[in-house]
This record gives C-alpha cells, sequence and structure tokens, in this order.
C-alpha cells in the first residue's frame, strides 16, 4: 500500500482568441479497482463552472465550456490518493474489451509476428502461472522490439500502424499490448495515467486475467505496481483523453503538460 | 466556423428586406423597360452608383436583362429573390408553409420567366405572389413580434431605396412614421442615437439634402441585424 | 381513384409550389429537385393492416427491449440468443452510450420499418431503420393535397386520415420532454431531408434548430432567442450520432452541439431517438429479431423477415456460396440502397470478386433470398407501368407504440428494378388504409 501526492497541470495556448469552448476533462484519478482518493481538486484558469459526471467506462469527467474569447486555458489538478492492489477485487467485465476498437485492429504481420512468438489463445489459457508468465513475456517483447521514439506517431495512428513502423510512444506500446492480447482472446484494456516521478503522462495496457485487471507497462518494462496512478480508462487512447475540446476560432494550440508524483507517509 | 449562424429574428427581418426589395426593382424595371422601347435608354450607371453596387454591363438592354435575370450577377433581382428565398426556407415552422410557398412560386414564376419569351409578364405575377406572401404572413404569422420584425424589413427597405433612388420619395415620410409603428413590435435592438435623428427627420425628409444621414440612421437603426 | 390520377399534373404543381423536395449530391455538387409524386396510392384493407399494425408495434417493442438489454445487462447474449461478439463489435453499438438509460427508457421513438408484400399476399419486413428514418412528411403532404385535387375520391373510399402524424410526432416528444421546449435538430438546408425537417417542424409545432441555436450549460440544453434563452426538453434530431458532440463523437463535426452528451447523460434532455441505436438496426442483426420479438415478449413474431443468411455461420455460408446467384448480397457497412447486389446480375468475374470478399469477411455480408414482391401500377402518360414498390411504415414510441396509419410507398424508376430508395431516383405514393 503506497499514499501518493500528485500535482497535473495543463495549459493549452492558442495563438489567437477562442470562444465557445466546450471541453471534457479525464484529469482526476479514477477511484476503485485499488485506488482510494483522500483529497482532490481541480482548478480552472480561467475560472469557469463545472459539471461532474463519470462516461460510460466510470472515468470521472469535468465537463465546462469556457465561452468568452480567450487565448489560454488551463487545468491543475492536484491530490493525495492511496493505492493498494491487494484490495483490487474480482469483477465482471464488459465485452467491449474484447473486441478490436478503432486504434487496436490487428493486422496479417501481427498476426504472423504473434503464431511465431506463441502468443495464441493456449498461451492465455493454461494455468495461471503460464498466463502471467506469456502476460509479461509479451510486455517485454514489445519493450525490446520497439524504440521509443517521440514525434513519430501521432495520436491518430493504429497499433498495426506502429508496430510496422517498430516505433512510438507510451501510447503506441500500449496499443499493441492490448491489441494482441485481445486477439489472443484475452481482455484488455488501455490506461492512461500518471506514474511517480515527474514529466508527463503516461500509458500502459492492462489484461483481465482470473477475474481481476492486471497491468504491465510495456515501455518501461515492468509490471504496473502501486506507483501507478489511472487517470481514465477505456478501449484504446481515443477513450481517453485528458482533453477533449471544440471550439470557435482558427487558430494554433500548443499544450503544455507537466505532472509530479511522490510517495507520501500516510 | 467563425461564421455565427443568423438567428430567426434575423432572418425575419432580412427576409422582408429582400422582398421589398425585390418588388421594388422590379417596379423600377418594368418602368425602365417600357421606356427602353422607344423612349431614352435606361440610364443603368447612375442606377448602379446610387445603389453602389457593381455594374460590368455596357448596355441599357444588357444591364436590363441581366439585372433582371443573371442568377451570377450578385446584386440582380433573381438573386435578391433568392436571398429572400434563402431566409424564408429555413422559417417554415415561424411564417407557415402557406406563406412559404408563395415565395416558392414567385422563384418558380422568376425562373420560367428567365428563360420565356414574355419576361415581362410573367414579372407581374412575380410581384403578386410577393404581394400574396405579405398578405399570408400578416394572418398566418400570429406571434405579434414576428410578424412586425417581418415589417421592420419592409420599411427598412423601402425607405433605403426611397433615398437612394429617389423612388416615390414624396411617401418617404408616410413610410417612417409606420417604421415608428413597427419597430415598437420588434425584439430588435435599435440604436437610440439613430432613432431619434430619424424621428426628428420624418416629418420633413428632405432626402436630397439629407441624403447620407437618413441612409446612415436607417441601415443603422438596428444594431443586431 | 381514376379521377384522382386525372389530376396527376395538378398534384405534381401542388407538390412545386410547396417546395417538396429531395436533396441529392451528385459529383459534389447540392442539387434540390423534385420527388416524383404518383397519384395511384397503394390501398391496404382493414384486414391487413389489423395484422400489420400489431406485428409493427410488436416488433419495435421488442426492438426497444433489445436495446435497453445490450446497454445494460445483456441478458439476451448471455442468455445465448445473440452472439456476443455480432452485437457488441457492430460498428452502430457506441461505447460512450454504454450505462445511460435515456428518458422513460425509450430508445426507438420514430422507427422506419421497410416491408414488400409478395405475390401471395403475405408481407415481409426488409429493414429496420432506427437512427433517423425519414419520408413521413412527404405522404403526409401529399395526401392533403390530393384531397384538395379531388375530394370525391376521399368522400366515395373509407380511407383512415393519416394527417395526425404532426401530432402523434408531438405526443411521441411530450412524452420523454424533460422540461422546455421541444426542437427538431436539423443539419441544415443542404441535407437531403431539409424538406421534411421543416416541414415536421410546422406540424409537430416544435422550433426548427441548426448546431449554432442550441448550447450547453451546466448539463442543459438552451435555445438562443431573442426573447431570451429557452430551456430544451426533448430533441428530434436529424443530424446523425457520429456529428451530434464533437466533444463525445467525431472531434471534426461542425454541425454538432459541444457537450450536448453532457446533458443527456444527466437526463436533462430527450434525444429522438436515442444514439447508439445503429446496434440494433444493423443488416445482420436483423437475422434475430424475430427471436429478440419471442425473448423479451414471450410472443410469436406476427411478422416475418425476408429468408436471410448470416456467412458468419457455417452452414449459412456453405449454404450461401451454393446458391451465390440466386440470392441478394448486403454489405452491412452500407445504408441507403448502397451495397445492395443481386448476384445473379453481376458479370461472372465480380460475382467470383464478391464471393472472395464474404468468405474472407463473412461478419460484413448478409445474404437473403430474392423476395419476388409485388408491383403497383406507376401512373405515365402513355398508360400504367408496373414498378417494385417497397413500404416504410412509421412507428410511433410515446405512452405506447403506435402505427401511423399510412406510410410512404417507394417505387423504382425502372422496370425489373428492385431498388426503390429515394437516393436512387426513384418517386413515391401514398399509402391508403382503409377503414373496412
Amino acid at each position: 500500500m503506497k499514499t501518493l501526492e500528485y500535482t497535473f497541470d495543463t495549459t493549452i495556448e492558442f495563438s489567437g482568441n477562442v470562444r465557445e469552448h466546450a471541453f471534457v476533462l479525464r484529469c482526476l484519478p479514477r477511484a476503485g479497482e485499488g485506488v482510494t482518493v483522500l483529497k482532490s481538486s481541480l482548478e480552472m484558469e480561467p475560472e469557469l463552472r463545472l459539471s461532474w459526471q463519470h462516461d460510460s467506462f466510470g472515468n470521472e469527467l469535468a465537463v465546462g465550456c469556457a465561452r468568452e474569447p480567450h487565448d489560454r486555458i488551463g487545468y491543475h489538478s492536484r491530490g493525495v490518493v492511496r493505492v493498494d492492489l491487494s484490495s483490487n477485487r474480482a469483477m465482471l467485465i464488459h465485452p467491449l474489451f474484447k473486441y478490436p476498437s478503432p486504434l487496436t485492429i490487428i493486422d496479417d504481420d501481427m498476426r504472423a509476428w504473434m503464431a511465431e512468438a506463441g502468443f495464441n489463445k493456449e498461451a492465455f489459457t493454461a494455468s495461471t502461472v503460464a498466463r502471467f508468465e506469456a502476460f509479461e513475456r509479451l510486455g517485454k517483447m514489445i519493450h525490446e522490439m520497439m524504440a521509443y521514439e517521440p514525434g513519430t506517431t501521432s495520436i491518430a495512428t493504429t497499433a498495426a500502424e506502429a508496430f510496422a513502423a517498430r516505433r512510438g510512444v507510451c501510447q503506441d506500446f500500449a496499443h499493441i499490448m492490448v491489441a494482441v492480447l485481445r486477439e489472443a482472446g484475452v481482455p484488455a484494456r488501455y490506461v492512461s495515467g500518471l506514474v511517480v516521478g515527474e514529466g508527463t503522462t503516461h500509458a500502459w495496457a492492462q489484461a483481465y486475467v482470473d477475474g481481476r485487471w492486471h497491468g504491465y507497462d510495456p515501455t518501461r518494462n515492468t509490471r504496473v505496481d502501486e506507483t501507478y496512478l489511472p487517470l481514465a480508462i477505456g478501449r484504446d487512447w481515443s477513450d481517453c483523453p485528458v482533453e477533449r475540446g471544440s471550439f470557435w476560432g482558427l487558430v494554433d494550440q500548443t499544450q503544455t503538460v507537466f505532472m509530479t508524483m511522490k510517495e507520501v507517509d500516510a | 466556423m467563425d461564421s455565427e449562424i443568423l438567428s430567426k429574428t434575423n432572418r425575419l427581418f432580412w427576409l422582408g428586406r429582400y422582398v421589398e426589395r425585390t418588388i421594388v426593382e422590379i417596379d423600377i424595371m418594368m418602368d425602365a423597360y417600357d421606356r427602353a422601347i422607344d423612349r431614352e435608354p435606361f440610364d443603368f450607371r447612375t442606377f448602379c452608383e446610387q445603389l453602389e453596387i457593381e455594374c460590368p454591363y455596357e448596355t441599357s438592354d444588357e444591364f436590363i436583362l441581366s439585372f433582371l435575370f443573371d442568377e451570377d450577377y450578385p446584386c440582380s433581382v433573381i438573386s435578391t429573390l433568392g436571398y429572400a428565398y434563402d431566409n424564408a426556407i429555413v422559417l417554415r415552422e415561424v411564417i407557415s408553409s402557406a406563406s412559404l410557398s408563395y415565395i416558392q412560386m414567385a422563384v418558380n414564376i422568376m425562373q420560367s420567366a428567365a428563360s420565356g419569351v414574355a419576361p415581362m409578364l410573367e414579372l407581374q405575377s412575380v410581384v403578386d405572389m410577393l404581394y400574396a406572401f405579405r398578405g399570408c404572413c400578416d394572418d398566418r404569422v400570429l406571434d405579434t413580434a414576428n410578424r412586425y420584425t417581418i415589417k421592420c424589413g419592409y420599411s427598412v427597405e423601402y425607405i433605403d431605396m426611397c433615398i437612394r433612388l429617389n423612388y416615390h420619395v414624396h411617401t418617404l415620410d408616410v413610410e417612417l412614421a409606420r417604421l415608428q409603428t413597427r419597430l415598437q413590435n420588434t425584439p430588435m435592438r435599435r440604436d437610440g442615437k439613430r432613432l431619434m435623428a430619424l424621428l426628428g427627420l420624418a416629418p420633413n425628409p428632405d432626402p436630397a439634402s439629407n441624403r447620407e444621414l437618413l441612409l446612415d440612421c436607417v441601415e443603422g437603426l438596428f444594431l443586431d441585424a | 381513384m381514376q379521377d384522382l390520377v386525372a389530376h396527376t399534373a395538378r398534384i405534381n404543381d401542388q407538390l412545386a409550389r410547396y417546395g417538396v423536395k429531395f436533396g441529392i449530391y451528385k459529383d459534389g455538387t447540392f442539387n434540390e429537385r423534385l420527388f416524383p409524386f404518383d397519384a395511384i396510392a397503394r390501398v391496404i384493407d382493414a384486414k391487413d393492416w389489423a395484422l400489420l399494425e400489431q406485428g409493427l408495434a410488436q416488433r419495435v417493442r421488442a426492438l426497444n427491449a433489445f436495446l435497453a438489454d445490450i446497454y445494460g445487462p445483456r441478458e439476451i447474449i448471455q442468455d445465448g440468443i445473440v452472439p456476443e461478439d455480432f452485437a457488441i463489435s457492430s460498428p452502430g453499438y457506441l461505447a460512450p452510450c454504454v450505462g445511460i438509460m435515456p428518458p422513460k427508457g425509450i430508445y426507438s421513438h420514430i422507427s422506419g420499418i421497410d416491408l414488400v408484400q409478395a405475390r401471395d399476399g403475405s408481407w415481409y419486413v426488409l429493414e429496420d431503420n432506427l437512427r433517423i428514418p425519414s419520408g413521413a412528411s412527404y405522404p403526409l403532404i401529399s395526401r392533403d393535397i390530393c384531397r384538395r385535387c379531388s375530394p370525391e375520391t376521399f368522400r366515395n373510399n373509407d380511407i383512415v386520415d393519416n394527417r395526425n402524424y404532426g401530432a402523434m410526432l408531438r405526443e411521441v416528444m411530450d412524452n420523454v420532454n424533460r422540461g422546455g421546449i421541444n426542437v427538431i435538430f436539423t443539419p441544415g438546408r443542404y441535407n437531403a431531408a431539409y424538406f421534411e425537417h421543416s416541414y415536421l417542424a410546422e406540424q409537430a409545432g416544435a422550433i426548427l434548430a441548426e448546431a449554432g441555436d442550441l448550447y450547453v450549460e451546466d448539463e442543459r440544453v438552451y435555445y438562443k432567442s431573442f426573447e431570451g434563452d429557452q430551456r430544451v426538453g426533448a430533441i428530434y434530431r436529424r443530424v446523425s450520432d457520429e456529428y451530434m458532440d464533437p466533444t463525445c463523437f467525431l472531434p471534426e463535426s461542425v454541425i454538432g452541439i459541444p457537450n450536448l452528451m453532457s446533458a443527456y447523460r444527466a437526463g436533462n434532455v430527450a434525444l429522438l431517438n436515442a444514439p447508439g441505436n445503429g446496434a440494433a438496426d444493423d443488416k445482420g442483426i436483423y437475422y434475430f429479431v424475430p427471436r429478440m420479438v419471442e425473448y423479451y415478449l414471450d410472443e410469436k413474431p406476427l411478422l416475418h423477415n425476408a429468408p436471410t443468411y448470416l456467412p458468419m455461420f457455417d452452414d449459412d455460408l456453405a449454404y450461401v456460396m451454393d446458391h451465390f446467384e440466386d440470392l441478394v448480397i448486403k454489405d452491412t457497412a452500407e445504408a441507403g440502397g448502397y451495397g445492395v447486389v443481386f448476384a445473379g446480375t453481376l458479370p461472372s468475374e465480380a460475382r467470383e470478386d464478391l464471393r472472395d470478399k464474404v468468405r474472407t469477411n463473412p461478419r460484413r455480408w448478409i445474404a437473403q433470398e430474392i423476395i419476388d414482391f409485388c408491383e403497383l401500377p406507376v401512373h405515365l402518360a402513355e398508360g400504367d407501368v408496373p414498378r417494385k414498390a417497397d413500404l416504410r411504415a412509421f412507428v410511433l414510441t410515446g405512452r405506447e407504440t403506435r402505427v401511423w396509419p399510412s406510410g410512404l410507398t417507394r417505387y423504382s424508376r425502372e422496370e425489373g428494378n428492385a431498388i426503390v430508395n429515394s437516393s436512387q431516383g426513384g418517386g413515391f405514393k401514398d399509402t391508403w388504409i382503409l377503414k373496412s
């Protein structure tokens, strides 16, 4: 069990004024599955009224609209959470996580690779030990096969495209892992969130094994432990954007993201 | 995505303006056409200057036909009627299908006139349809604010044409008085200063000497239009 | 009827007067053209109609139950009636709608069910349209005009008046209204069905609104007006799901209402029809509708599907491969009469091509027996000619599920052609239901 304190700041700057800027944020920790939120706050800049909702995947949403002209918008998320994976109870899942989603569609090259590496349905239906072994081996192989190269892929890059290029960022690594797991008959989820340290948001994959979700981080080649905090969970990135907005104005935008998370005394 | 969609009230106002403009322009063109048969050619250059519109034409005859029927000439009557239709078509539930059908028929007749042999005869039917439209609106648009917003459009356009073209200028004071009544019933916000100036000039508008002031006041009268 | 038919030219003049148009995009430009009307109505007698009415209402009740189930507990999947992958990985199944219960639990308020009548008189359902079925306005306005042209026809025949559609629509909207005005939300006047949007707004006493007229604040929808902004309680939206809210569906949509889904999620506005209905009117899910009737209602289905095969099932695939030339092959990824192919009419190379496609991607296709459906007479200057015709029935779900006593009868443009979709150049007829 760990107690984590985080800060997560995002600022979007526009090259000119925009208005009627409606947005949906997913930048608050997601309670449940081992996470207890002890304290959390969200400050908007400029100050705005927000509505709080949950989406179909149970993610915390902050919904609002900045109508007046503005050339920057910021949101600052702060809080303290307790992560205790031993309290992650068995749960039923929605079958959506079994099937390919827009960004996790698989192709023949990936299938050939899976066959060669032995990631078939049998590998994931053998003994519990063997299943976890296959799960970790998959994460490790993706880690070793892929080059981490920011700027080579975009938010619209599919698992198959990133796989073909053999490079990408954490999002692409996670998409490939999710795609392979589903193809092998294992329900899988994409997770975006924070990891202890500082920098930007991170993404990893989860597999549904023995009634529980287990995470693996193919980018950092490690099992997901109590230093990871999910912000949003979905079929792929498109279900989990930290911010989705729509506004009036023909402008360029630059997004700056900075997060810190550290372990603190309970 | 920076163009704001016109509100229904705006559209009602512009519908009124375009309908009025079509009627006045047809009236002027029928007269001009008649004169051009055996009297003097139409002074279309002055006409265009007064209206502040482009004039890519060389002869009076060419101008009259194009000004009436050329859909590619954005200032033509057929285009103006088209703008009326564009506003009417999105107001069906406000003005009623019955009223809209008269605009539709005016458009249909105008199009057949454009390709017909005796266009001037058919123009009369276009005007008939537009007057039927006005009568129908009076009857079918039950919401007072909506009804008067269209009428404000008629008045503003009529006054504008009077001043610009010296058209029926002796009726200008009457029309100004009419506008004064009509604008009490529209939700459109008005420019207080311009309204005061206009009311001051109303009893004796004298457009020959007050042309610019009058035009500025009447065209800028409604803030939202 | 002959008296009415004699007025054909006058009726068409009247339709032109009211701008009864159908928009069509060709080579990238938008053209509106008149929707050809044929004065010879389709006549359905009272006995036939009673069966259709019950069968259609039954079908729509089952489809509504199915939608509530698959976006909720998914019992029909757990009970093995509908295969899970088939329901869940359908492109019409929208993840953002999972777990949202629409007001009063109604998903499909306005359903358009397409039927044909076989030569032996029996009716077959060809397609369910639960997203934004269009077409009710055409028989509605043409009835008005026909009655004016030939009052005798309507005095001498006992025809059920169909001009209550606006009132029915209003009742359907009022029933789910969450407080505020009723709005018909149109993509704009360059939409193919704009005439219908504006006409139905007038008939139902609703406000016609475009994207810029509506906005969301604090989980509520408002309509902008000069007299102050008005709360919106129900939206009959004629914008498709993916364009409805750029913060939830396609981000590039400029015809949507940003954050609309937040108001819907909070239960503050009814959307007619509910987003996500594509999960139940998929050309493939159609196969299972009679089973839904039995499963949810515990009733025998009163209406039949055209015999259909799903190549994803091995037995069906074998049958389809053996009888390929005799079947209609439908692409589940297309709509509006596109992607429907009579395999027997294809040149052999194209046919083998299609056969390969079906074999390699069976989930995408369905195959149907060709129903030799009735032809109806269509009046032309040189005399009446027979044309294939279908019927789109409109089923409205308000406090209860009711069938509009009329419908859109569409006929094909050419002889022998069995595709009657209006985007393919056909015309329409009024549909008369007889009182006895």
